[in-house]
């Protein structure tokens, strides 16, 4: 346990620069584009046909930084693991792989809190400098911690995804494949089972609409004259869609997180550097492409062609997931299957 | 002490090591010989617990080196020791120093002025030589039980070798360590190794002690007055022959004297008894394929 926490406080210590780094950045950017009143200013009418002027309360830039750090933060503290020069060095030094891992992934948290907490804190100060009258401050405390946890939940998927690949550019990979399969998926099934209550489902999936369609509503709450005001709040957790996404998401990053703490170290070194083989990654999420879009376009457009584009998508899938025409017998199969599903 | 037990190990589709069993008793230098890819690499990793092997046992005093504990006793300096990219020489003391607490900073700073190394200056900027001589000086601070060394004198000019080699032999005689080296620089194994082990073909082809495994084989040069053939020597343990008309050079397996009263008995013009080194040794085993 002590060379756990002292791992922790060296690690911590080195990515201190990589923190303050952030923190400047976000500092910069908010006092640029963030602190003019003017910018933040917007004029409505009400229904009695009179002029208002409101007040933007600005968290979509807070939520911008903790869904950019949600992707990029589990590529910067666990690239270091895919590099096998570096294991050589750190998995003999005395202490569990798993250990190790859990620090690195406290270490990426704790900067994605603080970046977006150091955003909120500014952005707050910045609203209190307008005035108190122009917003709601409440609501935002329940905004911040929904995002924070959500938040956690993107980045341990996107740190359990990463890390099940042998490579940094297959896991950067793996991490653009899994934000989109999932809307992808339930587009296919929705189209298969002739369901257009589960269709609209589909375009709710990614992350970056869950987290917008959230702030937006909570905007209207916090800003005192937005338009909507509370019934927009109200009507975004009453649309089924968002909140199944909302619950999907936070649901999928505990797993992640679970899921992340029990397989970190268990990959064989020697298989670093090369081609990933998880049944996480592309070797599934391959097939389940082809299959969903010749679902989606079987039933939409019912061409040769589009069968033939994405059996030739799939192809060059696997090319580049094995870097070359060396495929294995399980792709062939899987491509041929998909020809079989084109007369079925 | 470290045990080996039925030790079997592949990479991919390819076996490195098969069956290996091996006891290497403390405060012992064992160098671990082999042509590239025979598996050296392989077993230090598997010996430092960066590999899990696929089969077999590594103890330490009987303990695992896949457990942290046991690793808190081993140190393995790698072939091209790499750490993060914004380490300094420094920062690398002091990061080892959370794991090994008594790690001796006198010896680190010694041994990196004596290599002229800048403490601050960034180990991704320095030369594979410059971060191997960081990691020698570290290994050496540290003062671990069991020493590791993958490579150890490659990139190092003489004098920072004799230094290493200097400092490995008083840390093994004040009794603290036990050092296993794999390199191909046989003749600095000879210098200072105990022991050897040769892997070859994924297994232990030979081990024991290098000066008996070198005085087992003896070298001559022999001139005679007439053009030799080959056959002359057909009666002979016969390790290696070169004949050259009337020129012939010989390695035998055996004893010298045995083999230079056999050879006398030739009646060669001029005849000398050659200096063998383990390398030739090496050699010589490796390229007859034998077992022991």
């Amino acid at each position: 346990m002590t060379n756990v926490k002292a791992y922790f406080r060296s690690h911590m210590r080195e990515n201190l620069r990589t923190l303050v780094f952030i923190l400047a950045i976000v500092l910069a950017v908010t006092a640029l584009t963030g602190f003019n009143e003017q910018s933040r200013q917007y004029s409505f009418y009400d229904n009695e046909h009179m002029l208002h002027r409101g007040y933007d309360a600005g968290l979509d830039f807070s939520v911008g930084i903790l869904i950019l750090l949600a992707f990029v933060l589990p590529v910067s503290e666990f690239a270091f693991f895919k590099r096998r020069i570096n294991l050589d060095c750190a998995y003999s030094l005395p202490i569990s792989r798993r250990a190790m891992g859990t620090v690195h992934y406290l270490t990426g948290l704790i900067t994605l809190f603080s970046a977006f907490t150091l955003s909120y804190l500014l952005n707050f100060a910045f609203l209190l400098s307008i005035g108190g009258e122009h917003f709601n401050f409440m609501p935002m405390l329940a905004h911040y911690f929904l995002c924070l946890i959500l938040g956690f939940a993107i980045y341990s998927v996107m740190v359990f995804v990463f890390n099940e690949a042998n490579s940094v550019g297959d896991g950067i990979w793996f991490m653009l494949q899994y934000t989109l399969v999932f809307g992808l998926i339930v587009l296919a099934l929705a189209l298969l089972i002739d369901n257009a209550y589960i269709l609209d489902y589909g375009g709710a999936s990614l992350p970056f609409r869950v987290f917008s369609t959230l702030t937006e509503s909570y905007e209207g709450v916090i800003e005192v004259n937005y338009k909507l005001s509370v019934k927009k709040l109200i009507l975004w957790w009453q649309i089924p869609q968002y909140v199944f996404w909302l619950l999907f998401w936070i649901g999928l990053g505990i797993l992640s997180a679970v899921g992340f703490f029990l397989s970190f170290g268990k990959r064989r070194t020697e298989k670093i550097g090369e081609i990933s083989d998880s049944f996480f990654g592309s070797r599934t999420l391959i097939p389940v492409y082809a299959l969903c879009l010749m679902i989606i376009q079987n039933l939409e457009f019912k061409h040769i062609a589009i069968w033939t584009i994405i059996e030739l998508l799939a192809l060059a899938g696997y090319t580049g997931y094995r870097r070359g025409f060396h495929y294995k017998k399980s792709d062939i199969a899987i491509l041929c299957l998909l020809v079989i599903f084109l007369f079925v | 002490m470290i045990a080996i037990r039925n030790l079997s190990h592949s990479l991919g589709n390819k076996t490195v090591l098969r069956d290996i069993n091996l006891d290497i008793s403390d405060n012992t230098i064992l160098g671990i010989v082999g042509i590239n890819g025979a598996g050296k690499s392989t077993l230090l990793r598997l010996l430092a617990g960066v590999y899990l092997p696929d089969e077999g046992a590594i103890e330490y005093d009987g303990r695992s080196p896949e457990k942290a504990e046991t690793r808190q006793d081993i140190f393995f300096l790698p072939d091209d020791p790499y750490y993060t990219a914004f380490m300094t020489p420094k920062g690398l003391f002091d990061f080892y120093k959370t794991f090994h607490p008594h790690i001796d900073k006198e010896t680190y700073d010694r041994l990196l002025s004596a290599y002229k190394i800048d403490q601050k200056g960034k180990v991704r900027n320095f030369s594979k030589g410059m971060r191997r001589q960081v990691f020698i000086a570290l290994a050496l601070a540290v003062k671990p039980e069991y020493l590791l060394l993958d490579e150890a004198f490659d990139g190092l000019d003489p004098l920072s070798r004799q230094i290493f080699k200097d400092a490995i032999i008083t840390l093994v005689e004040e009794g603290h360590t036990t050092v296993l080296i794999a390199s191909h620089s046989l003749r600095e194994l000879e210098d200072f190794c105990d022991k050897f082990i040769l892997i070859d073909s994924n297994v232990i082809k030979q081990q024991g002690d290098i000066a008996e495994h070198v005085g087992r084989l003896c070298k001559f040069e022999l001139a005679f007055t007439e053009r030799v053939s080959e056959e002359l020597f057909s009666h002979l343990p016969v390790v290696s022959l070169t004949v050259k008309n009337r020129f012939v050079q010989i390695v035998l397996e055996g004893d010298g004297d045995d083999m230079t009263e056999k050879l006398e008995a030739l009646s060669p013009a001029v005849m000398d008894e050659m200096p063998l080194d383990f390398e030739e040794t090496f050699i010589h085993d490796v390229r007859k394929g034998m077992t022991v």
